[in-house]
């Protein structure tokens, strides 16, 4: 018997569903934060590891909860960054309440799973924190593809997470969203788009936060980071862009990055400077992260359709600091 | 020297005036070296603007009739320009994809606005 007075079968057996809904690099990333460091672990591994960690007292079972609530809050999201502007006057505890009740929320004191809810923008929960709003809706959507003999078409059932975050201190939001299936109920004439998905949200957050909401400019955003060489922030393995002839140009490296290629060294040399940068794939290095990222983690910044995309086994933690790297280099 | 159409915009927009002049010059350029339209996104990575700035100097231009919004029609997929339409109206009537070899439905293509000289020489520039 453990010190918590279950066995380490039992919590085995509680936490496998939820370890098993996040991608083993994901978990393996937050074990080296919580210094059990392993690449080696497989899923199952792993989860022996964590339930005789909690059975132990080693790891606190609420923090495992609370860690793998930010990876479902920040796996596999375009993420949309905006400023906010000409938003109510007076506080924000005043006002918010009322209008997140009129969206469907009460206030929460702790941030939860979003579970398999099934209705479009179906409400999670509302945290509200020193200055910082918390806001998460969930959905369920269906894939659907031709199956293997093509005469028949597979449905199966794909959840949605999407969350808002709101800073009332330094005037800036942010809407996460898993990208959409094909079959769900946000429709533009009279079939669902990925754009109508998209605008539903906006607006909802935008009723929410009573402001408008100005999208920030990615391209200066990635021409600050190409430029960056010393200490290099990023490493870019694929590069996208347009120069003025309106020549669209891709180059893609190998596990290097891009500006080590001398064909594109000396291209950007002399024409970097007039280019407008569409699309890049960046990878966060660890080392000059200060700590706060102990593995590689892939972003990819679309600046023609402005937003950033992460991928499926990303922590909350990797995630901001991949956007609070992305904020400070905004054009004001 | 500029053209009185170019001096009216800059009176009625005085705070604009610098961001203009250099707009124009950028635009004067463009013209010259073979371009035979501007598009917003390069008019800021040339000028250091943000793409809303440039539209929004654009726009100014617009409305003082020295250049007219366009339309550059791409494929989606493999990001070719298909066509140039002055008018909403000509999506319509796109032209065969060749690299898809198919006539692309509207959700198959992109449209980026774009602005060129209204009734102008093009290649003498707007002022």
């Amino acid at each position: 018997m453990a010190a918590t007075g279950k066995s380490s079968d039992e919590i085995k057996k509680r936490i496998e569903p939820t370890l098993n809904k996040v991608a083993v690099d994901g978990l393996r990333a937050w074990l080296r934060s919580v210094d059990l460091p392993s690449a080696a672990y497989s899923r199952a591994a792993i989860t022996e590891l964590v339930a005789k960690q909690i059975a132990t007292d080693q790891l606190d079972e609420g923090a495992l909860e609370l860690a793998l609530i930010g990876f479902e809050e920040a796996s596999d999201m375009r993420i949309y960054l905006y400023r906010m502007e000409e938003g109510p006057s007076g506080k924000a505890e005043r006002w918010l309440p009322t209008r997140l009740l009129k969206a469907g929320f009460a206030l929460s004191k702790s941030r939860v799973f979003a579970g398999e809810k099934v209705k479009p923008l179906s409400p999670v929960y509302a945290h509200f924190e020193g200055g910082l709003l918390r806001v998460k809706w969930a959905e369920r959507h269906e894939r659907s593809k031709l199956n293997d003999r093509g005469d028949g078409v597979i449905r199966t059932p794909v959840f949605k997470r999407i969350v808002l975050i709101a800073d009332f201190t330094n005037g800036t939001a942010e809407l996460r969203m898993n990208p959409p299936d094909n079959i769900h109920a946000h429709e533009q004439g009279d079939r669902p788009t990925a754009e109508a998905y998209y605008k539903d949200y906006f607006d909802r957050a935008t009723e929410i936060l009573g402001c408008t909401l100005t999208p920030i400019d990615l391209r200066s955003v990635v021409r600050k980071l190409v430029e960056e060489q010393k200490p290099r922030l990023v490493r870019i393995h694929i590069v996208d862009h347009t120069d003025q002839k309106n020549y669209k140009t891709k180059t893609k490296g190998p596990r290097a990055d891009v500006r080590d290629s001398p064909g594109f060294r000396l291209a950007y040399q002399e024409y970097g400077g007039s280019w407008a940068w569409d699309a890049q794939s960046f990878y966060w290095l660890p080392e000059p992260s200060s700590g706060f990222l102990n593995r590689e983690v892939y972003s990819h910044i679309d600046a023609d359709n402005g937003f950033i995309k992460v991928n499926a086994d990303c922590s909350d933690k990797e995630v901001t600091h991949v956007i609070s790297q992305i904020r400070a280099r905004e054009e004001e | 020297m500029s053209s009185p159409k170019f001096e009216r915009v800059k009176k009625n927009n005085p705070r604009l005036s610098d961001f203009l002049d250099r707009l124009v010059s950028y635009i004067n350029s463009q013209i010259q070296s073979g371009e035979s339209y501007i598009i917003p996104k390069l008019a800021a990575a040339a000028l250091r603007l943000t793409d809303a700035e440039a539209v929004v100097l654009l726009e100014v231009l617009v409305k003082g009739e020295i250049l007219q919004r366009i339309y550059n029609v791409y494929c989606r997929k493999n990001e070719t320009l298909l066509t140039t339409v002055e008018n909403i109206d000509d999506l319509d009537r796109l032209p065969r994809c060749d690299d898809c070899d198919e006539c692309h439905s509207p959700r198959d293509l992109k449209v980026e606005i774009a602005y060129r000289v209204k009734n102008g020489n093009v290649r003498s520039g707007i002022v």
